[in-house]
């Protein structure tokens, strides 16, 4: 019995120490396998630690550039301050005139309004007091009051408005029209159309307003517009044979304006009656351009 | 009777009629007369007298009623009752400029009052008679035409909508470009009015290539005008972050500061709020903002001027450093909390500009510990400390120095800073501060000694109400103790 449980364990114990050596290779495989990833692995956190240090210090939180940043920004800042000082102190002199203007306007205004406060011999005005040595800025500006006539108001105003004098209209005043109380007797033309011929703007004619080298101007238009448009010289004409292969110029004499002449007209500039609307020749109605331009504009 | 005496009655009565109207012409210009005209019930005299045969009666009438309506709510009210509206504007095309402008200035006063009369106005078919009028070459009608158009557009989103939808913008384009400066100020003036009220309405305004127009007449020197520009590219840029782009592209910024400093304040005032609106939607847009150069002009605009102009200045200040840690620190380099110290403490009257700053402040104070100690270097925590405690604060001012205050409690570290908060804190706050120096338990002396100061005789007294509060302080106190 003994014998035969020795001889199961010698065979057991052979067998599992084949068995275990088969199986070493694979275990020593595997602890190999592990220790070759850990050890990849550990370089492998070194190098992602590494870049993930940079990335952030140069792409998400720039140290040195915040600060190169914020450094020149106090320099810029420094700079904005200097040159905004600049400007508005230049601005500061015209806001400044513009005010003192307005405000000297606003007083020979007032002073032409209440003219009659200027102080006479006889009585010295409200500016004029006894008890100054001299008499008030107001003084001076009511003895240089001068009255203004209507027109003057509103040429003033359409001065003041930003506005080209080529474009200065006739502006009627903000009153409201007049009715006719009393006509004055005699022939008199209304005030209002003395006005607006007396104080009309230059309106130049056609004849006037074109300069003197307008043809020639024409003529160098032209051919500024031709040397830059005109690309081509010899227009390509598509035909393969080549005595087909050119431009068709038409004669001066059967071609107007608008293309060649009728067919059926006999010789050049010959009219046909027949295809006339009326019998008679047409009749000027309006009259010619430079008598029209005068329309309206007559002091008539 | 002859001829000619007939002749002479009518007369007579044309004069009556035109004395009788351009007295009431001349009087209803003046506010003072108005109960008298109203007693007198003149309304119903002038009505009649707008249809008259007379063209110029005609004109004077429409003028008196157009001033009288402009004075009081309820005779407009009783003008839209009594539906003379419909037959003003089915004559406005027919007639000649002075009634246009009679006209539009009747419509005008009527609409000015409230929504519901503007409403009266445009149910009328008012604004396509206007359109007409708008293409007439007189400026002085077209600048009539517009201010109706403008007080139109003012009160909602619906009558602003059916004055674009009756085409009035390229008009209004057209008109900014004109040689007239009252013409371009009421052009811009109607834009300005149509744009601020919703999104789609300013978009409408600002793609018509409208900005780059506004953006060259910012330097003009009309002082009006400029008001209305910097109102209406403030009311655009107000909506959204595209729009706001759209602004700053068109180059604004670095001429706008000039006008920072211009003598007229309400200039002034409308160029702050154009920063504070662009810098309010984006961090891009408040870093474009920052290098324009916009804190330097900010801080001197917040030191030279009073009262309620430099709230807008202040609350773009605390945008721009509620969006970045760095333009925060950018505006404490520019020496922005001096000038905002001396706001929370030197301004007299308006409140609500010391709760602009205050809540500025948190903003800057917010964002890690430099900020805050910059911040509490002013001596700004006692400051609000008192403002948060005191009385006759208002709620809105309170709650905005509470949050400052914990927003920068939070990130402070500076001992020194915190010191004079010990003593008067209400619970809420001193939960913080003992927080804060709970951090520094590893630390050994500055802690200990001001302990000892400090907290022992407040924890001798009864002021700890709150059980919970009690024990979570005394959890921080025993911390604290065993440092000591």
């Amino acid at each position: 019995m003994r014998y035969l449980h020795d001889a199961a364990t010698t065979i057991q114990r052979h067998w599992r120490g084949f068995f275990q050596r088969k199986s070493f290779h694979v275990l020593l495989r595997n602890a190999l396998h592990t220790r070759n990833m850990e050890f990849y692995n550990c370089k492998a956190f070194n190098i992602q630690k590494i870049w993930r240090g940079y990335y952030v210090r140069k792409y998400v939180h720039n140290y040195y550039a915040r600060k190169i940043y914020l450094e020149t920004l106090m320099v810029a800042n420094q700079i904005t301050r200097i040159q905004l000082k600049e400007i508005v102190g230049s601005k500061a002199c015209e806001w400044d005139r513009r005010f003192r203007e307005s405000d000297e306007q606003r007083m020979d205004r007032l002073a032409c309004r209440t003219h009659y406060l200027v102080s006479t011999r006889q009585i010295p005005g409200i500016y004029n007091s006894p008890f100054l040595k001299e008499p008030m800025d107001m003084e001076r500006r009511l003895i240089e009051a001068r009255p203004r006539i209507n027109a003057e108001r509103f040429l003033i105003s359409a001065r003041n408005s930003t506005r080209d004098w080529t474009e200065m209209s006739y502006q009627k005043p903000c009153s409201i029209p007049h009715i006719r109380a009393k006509k004055p007797q005699g022939p008199f033309l209304e005030q209002s159309q003395i006005w607006r011929h007396r104080l009309k703007p230059l309106e130049p004619t056609l004849r006037v307003a074109t300069s003197f080298t307008s043809a020639e101007e024409a003529a160098l238009e032209q051919k500024r517009e031709e040397w830059r448009t005109r690309v081509i010289d010899d227009a390509f004409l598509p035909f393969a044979n080549h005595r087909k292969n050119k431009k068709y110029e038409p004669l001066l004499q059967t071609s107007c304006a608008f293309g060649s002449i009728d067919y059926g007209t006999h010789h050049f500039r010959d009219t046909d009656t027949t295809k006339n609307i009326s019998k008679k020749p047409f009749k000027t109605i309006t009259r010619t351009i430079p008598l029209f331009e005068k329309f309206g504009k007559m002091y008539c | 009777m002859t001829q000619r005496q007939l002749l002479q009655v009518l007369e007579e009565y044309l004069k009556g009629r035109m004395h009788f109207v351009q007295t009431m012409s001349e009087l209803a210009s003046r506010g003072q007369n108005m109960k008298m005209l109203k007693n007198a019930n003149v309304m119903a005299l002038l009505q009649p007298l707008m249809l008259d045969v007379d063209p110029s009666v005609q004109q004077i009438a429409t003028q008196a009623l157009g001033r009288l309506v402009g004075h009081s709510e309820e005779m407009a009210k009783e003008l839209v009752q009594g539906e003379v509206l419909p037959q003003i504007v089915n004559s406005l095309p027919k007639h000649n400029n002075y009634y246009k402008k009679a006209a539009t200035l009747v419509l005008r006063s009527v609409a000015k009052h409230s929504a519901t009369l503007a409403k009266a106005v445009v149910d009328c078919g008012t604004l396509d008679s206007l359109m007409i009028c708008l293409d007439e070459f007189d400026p002085g009608v077209k600048e009539s035409a517009i201010w109706v158009l403008c007080h139109v557009a003012r009160h909602n989103e619906d009558l602003a909508q059916a004055v674009v939808d009756a085409g009035a913008v390229p008009f209004l384009v057209l008109s900014m470009q004109e040689p007239e400066i009252a013409l371009r100020r009421v052009a811009v003036s109607a834009l300005s009015d149509i744009s601020k009220h919703s999104m789609e309405l300013a978009h409408i305004v600002a793609e018509t290539g409208t900005i780059a127009i506004l953006a060259q007449m910012i330097l003009n020197p009309d002082t009006k005008l400029k008001r209305q520009v910097f109102s209406v590219l403030s009311q655009i840029g107000k909506h959204s972050v595209d729009l706001a782009e759209l602004v700053v592209e068109a180059e604004v910024f670095p001429t706008v500061f000039i006008c920072l400093q211009d003598p007229d304040e309400v200039v002034r005032k409308n160029v702050a709020i154009l920063v504070c609106e662009i810098a309010k939607h984006t961090s891009e847009l408040s870093q474009l903002i920052v290098n324009a150069g916009a804190l330097p002009a900010l801080v001197d605009f917040i030191g030279e001027n009073e009262g309620s102009v430099r709230l807008p200045a202040v609350m773009a200040l605390g945008y721009i450093a509620a969006h970045a840690e760095t333009l925060a620190t950018a505006v404490i380099m520019s020496l922005g909390i001096p000038q905002l110290t001396q706001v929370l403490s030197n301004e007299a009257e308006e409140n609500y500009v010391r709760a602009a700053t205050a809540w500025s402040l948190g903003q800057i104070g917010g964002h890690s510990s430099e900020h805050a100690v910059a911040v509490a270097g002013e001596n700004v925590l006692p400051k609000l400390l008192q403002i948060y405690t005191s009385p006759d604060s208002s709620d809105d001012f309170q709650n905005k120095a509470k949050n400052a205050l914990k927003n920068i409690l939070q990130k402070c570290v500076h001992l020194p800073a915190l010191e004079p908060l010990l003593r008067d804190s209400p619970q809420n706050i001193l939960k913080h501060v003992v927080i804060q120096y709970s951090k520094f338990k590893h630390q050994l002396s500055p802690a200990r000694q001001v302990l000892h100061s400090h907290t022992r005789p407040k924890t001798s007294s009864l002021w700890v109400a709150n059980v919970l509060e009690l024990s979570r302080f005394i959890s921080l106190f025993l911390i604290l103790n065993a440092v000591c």
